[in-house]
């Protein structure tokens, strides 16, 4: 690491990061993000609108998490071992 | 932390073991003779799911072992076919103590006071309680690895289970035009 600053560590031995690290980081995390990928303006978009949506974007995935889990509870109680839904999901397993 | 192998294979884990733990409390309800109701069945799905999303990165997460310790005490049935989790309950709980406790005499830079740093905390402290065991990460960085991570394998678990649903509702529609 060669930028790494040498300033005092306390005794919990945490590293100190450098910033360029957290930098490249959050630029990984916007790759991730669908409101930010898009964006133009590559290097204007600040650390903490990145965070946020994160944060945004973690909640809609948990909420389509739970809005799968409902049609799927109603779907999948139906199905019993032979029928021909079994042996779509076993081929889901391909 | 090991990156993922690659979105296929990951997918390929995650419903393996879904699958699994599905049968395993179908099987369980079947034994007692529950009849469950939607709600149940729900959370049954919505818990299995989230386990086998955490069993399928094998350990090598910090979020992923959080996950499979928060519910290791509760559900005996999916214990088994979970890896065995690193850190109890009791050692999660210290860990949180030492960290809050290092986080406090942890030097900041020139830039970590001000309101713009003030916001920059807000906004991780928030992102701490969304990811699972977001609070035992001492680091930004660390923190911000685990998310990456968490967020590549939200993504995975949803495409899966979105393909579930629409073979399922495919299947469905196939068997009511009988």
């Amino acid at each position: 690491m060669s930028s790494r600053r040498t300033s005092r560590q306390q005794s919990s031995g945490v590293p100190r990061i450098t910033d360029d690290q957290i930098i490249q980081l959050v630029s990984k995390l916007r790759q991730l993000l669908p409101e930010l990928r898009h964006s133009r303006r590559s290097d204007k978009v600040s650390a903490s609108k990145v965070l946020q949506e994160t944060c945004n974007y973690i909640r809609s995935l948990h909420r389509e998490v739970e809005d799968l889990s409902d049609r799927l509870s109603e779907l999948l109680s139906t199905i019993d071992a032979d029928s021909p839904e079994a042996a779509i999901i076993r081929s889901l397993l391909m | 932390m090991r990156p993922p192998t690659n979105s296929t294979t990951f997918k390929r884990e995650f419903l393996k073991k879904w699958l699994l733990a599905l049968q395993l409390c179908n099987n369980h309800h079947n034994n007692n003779n529950n009849n469950n109701g939607v709600v149940e069945r729900k959370n049954t799905i919505k818990l299995s799911a989230e386990i086998a999303m955490a069993a399928a990165r094998n350990g090598a997460t910090c979020w992923s072992r959080a996950l499979i310790a928060k519910h290791s005490s509760s559900s005996s049935s999916l214990h088994n076919q979970t890896p065995p989790p690193r850190h109890s309950k009791k050692r999660v709980l210290r860990c949180k103590r030492i960290i809050r406790r290092s986080r406090r005499c942890i030097h900041h830079g020139p830039a970590a006071h001000g309101p713009a740093a003030a916001v920059m905390r807000r906004k991780t402290a928030v992102l701490r309680k969304l990811v699972p065991g977001g609070e035992l990460m001492g680091d930004e960085a660390s923190l911000i690895r685990e998310t990456l991570d968490y967020v590549t394998s939200l993504r995975a678990q949803v495409d899966v289970m979105r393909r579930l649903a629409r073979a399922s509702d495919r299947a469905a529609m196939c068997n009511a035009m009988k």
